[in-house]
C-alpha cells in the first residue's frame, strides 16, 4: 500500500528500523482490515489479542522484511495466519456449531438477534461443514482469497508456498464446495427466509 | 455467483471495527514498542479503562442498527412514503426499502416482487446504475391445459442461467456488492433472516452497470403475509448490455 503521500509499506518499515514508533503507521494502514479478518476467523473474543501478536511479531521480525515488496499486505496475513493456526480448535468448532445447529456465534456478537429459533440458510449452514473439514493449509488459501482479498501471488508470498501450489490448494477445495453443495442451487442466496 | 462468490458471503456482514477498539490496539502496539517489544497485556488498568470506552461505543453502534432496523420497517405493513432520516436517506414502499447512508453505500431490502421500475429509478437516483429484471422463479411453465398433455411432466423454470461474459472482474464484484443479514421479527415470537444487499456505489468501475434480478418465490408459503423474495446476487456488469436469461428448468 502507498500513502497519500506517497511512502509505501516497505518505506515505513525500512524508517521503523531508526525510528521505531513509525511502524504504527503500518497498523493505521492495515489494522482495521486485519481485525476484520480475524474476526470472520475466530469471532470477536480473541481479535484483540491476536491483531496485536500479529503486530506485534511483525514489529520484531522487521529486520527481515523483503523491502522489494511495497504492499506489506500479504506478510503481514503470513504472519496472521501463523498466528490464527495457533487457535485453529476456535476455529473449527465456531464452523461446526455452524454447520450443526445454524446458529453463528461470530455474527451473534454484531447483530441484534430476534429470536433464537432463528437459524442461518442451510446453504451457509452447509458451507460452514464444508470449511471446517478443510485441511488447515487448504482453508487458508482459500480464505485469504475469499475474504483478505490477496491474488494468488501475494498468497504464495504470505504462506511462503509456489504459486502453483495455491492454485493446485484451490482447485481443491472449490471442487470440494461444490461437491458439497450439489443439489443446492448456489446462485440463490436471498430467497430462504427462515421462520 | 460462483462457490468462491459464496464463501466471500460467509460473514461478510460484519461492521468494521469501531475506532475506539482500534485506538485500543495502537496503544498496545505503541507501548510495547517503548517498551522494548515486551506485549502489553490487556489486563493493565489502562487496558480497562480503555475497554470500557470500546464497550460504550460498541452500544453506541447497537443502537444506530436498532434505529435502521426500524427504519426500514421490518417486514411489516409500510405505506410507501419518501423518509429523510438524519445523515441517510430511505426510500421505502411496501415492496422493497433502499437506503443511501451518508457514506454513499446503498442498502436494498427486497420484500416482494412489485414496482421494479421503481426500484431501479430509485438506485439509479442514488448513484447507481441499476438494471433491474424480473427473474422466473418456480414458474410453472409447459403443455399444462394443452390437450393430450396431461401425461406429460410439468417442467417448471426455477431460475435463469446468465453467461457471464460481460461480467465485471471479481474483484470488482466483491468491492461494490456484499450481504448483510438481518434479522426481523415476524410478528407472534417468529422471526426471520433476510438478506440484504449493501452496494458501494463508488466502487462501481465508470460505464458499468448493477444487474438485479428477482421475482417471487411462488412456491414457498408466504411470511406475515409477504411472498417470499428470491434473488440472485446482484452481478456488476461492464456495460449496460444485459446477459439474456437462460431458464433453468427442473
Amino acid at each position: 500500500m502507498t500513502a497519500p503521500d506517497g511512502e509505501t509499506d516497505a518505506a515505513v518499515i525500512r524508517r521503523s528500523r531508526h525510528d521505531p514508533e513509525a511502524f504504527a503507521l503500518l497498523y493505521d494502514r492495515h489494522a482495521a482490515a486485519m481485525y476484520r479478518y480475524v474476526v470472520r476467523r475466530l469471532g470477536d473474543g480473541p481479535a484483540d489479542d491476536v491483531v496485536a501478536e500479529c503486530f506485534l511479531a511483525a514489529f520484531t521480525r522487521r529486520d527481515r522484511y523483503d523491502f522489494s515488496r511495497a504492499d506489506a499486505r500479504p506478510w503481514l496475513y503470513g504472519i496472521a495466519a501463523r498466528v490464527i493456526g495457533k487457535h485453529r480448535r476456535t476455529e473449527v468448532r465456531l464452523l461446526r456449531a455452524l454447520a450443526r445447529t445454524g446458529a453463528d456465534l461470530v455474527a451473534e456478537g454484531h447483530a441484534d438477534r430476534v429470536d433464537s429459533r432463528v437459524t442461518a440458510a442451510a446453504l451457509q449452514r452447509r458451507l460452514a461443514g464444508v470449511l471446517a473439514g478443510l485441511p488447515e493449509g487448504d482453508r487458508e488459501v482459500l480464505l485469504l482469497i475469499a475474504w483478505a482479498d490477496l491474488s494468488y501471488a501475494e498468497v504464495a508470498d504470505a504462506l511462503a508456498i509456489p504459486v502453483g501450489t495455491v492454485r493446485s490448494r484451490l482447485s481443491r477445495v472449490r471442487k470440494t464446495i461444490r461437491d458439497a453443495l450439489a443439489g443446492q442451487d448456489p446462485t440463490l442466496l436471498a430467497e430462504e427466509l427462515y421462520s | 455467483m460462483n462457490d468462491l462468490d459464496l464463501v466471500a458471503g460467509l460473514r461478510a456482514g460484519l461492521p468494521e471495527p469501531p475506532s475506539a477498539r482500534l485506538a485500543v490496539g495502537r496503544a498496545r502496539l505503541t507501548a510495547a514498542i517503548r517498551s522494548g517489544n515486551k506485549p502489553v497485556t490487556a489486563r493493565s488498568r489502562r487496558m480497562r479503562v480503555n475497554r470500557t470506552a470500546v464497550a460504550i461505543c460498541l452500544g453506541a453502534v447497537a443502537a444506530a442498527a436498532a434505529a435502521a432496523l426500524v427504519l426500514t420497517g421490518g417486514p411489516g405493513a409500510v405505506p410507501s412514503q419518501h423518509l429523510t432520516a438524519g445523515s441517510s436517506r430511505t426510500v421505502v414502499t411496501a415492496a422493497w426499502t433502499v437506503r443511501e447512508d451518508a457514506n454513499g453505500t446503498v442498502t436494498i431490502y427486497l420484500r416482494e416482487y412489485a414496482n421494479p421500475a421503481g426500484l431501479q429509478q430509485t438506485l439509479r437516483a442514488d448513484g447507481v446504475n441499476a438494471i433491474v429484471r424480473p427473474m422466473p422463479s418456480h414458474t410453472a411453465t409447459g403443455p399444462r391445459g394443452l390437450p393430450g398433455s396431461r401425461k406429460l411432466p410439468l417442467p417448471t423454470v426455477t431460475s435463469c442461467y446468465y453467461a457471464t461474459t460481460n461480467n465485471a472482474p471479481p474483484a470488482v464484484q466483491r468491492a461494490v456488492v456484499t450481504i448483510v443479514f438481518q434479522d426481523f421479527p415476524t410478528g407472534r415470537g417468529g422471526a426471520m433472516r433476510v438478506a440484504t444487499f449493501v452496494i458501494h456505489p463508488h466502487a462501481m468501475p465508470p460505464g458499468s452497470a448493477l444487474f438485479l434480478p428477482y421475482g417471487t418465490h411462488s412456491l414457498a408459503p408466504p411470511i406475515n403475509g409477504y411472498p417470499r423474495v428470491k434473488a440472485l446476487w446482484p452481478v456488476v456488469l461492464k456495460n449496460n448490455t444485459v446477459p439474456a436469461c437462460v431458464p433453468v428448468i427442473k
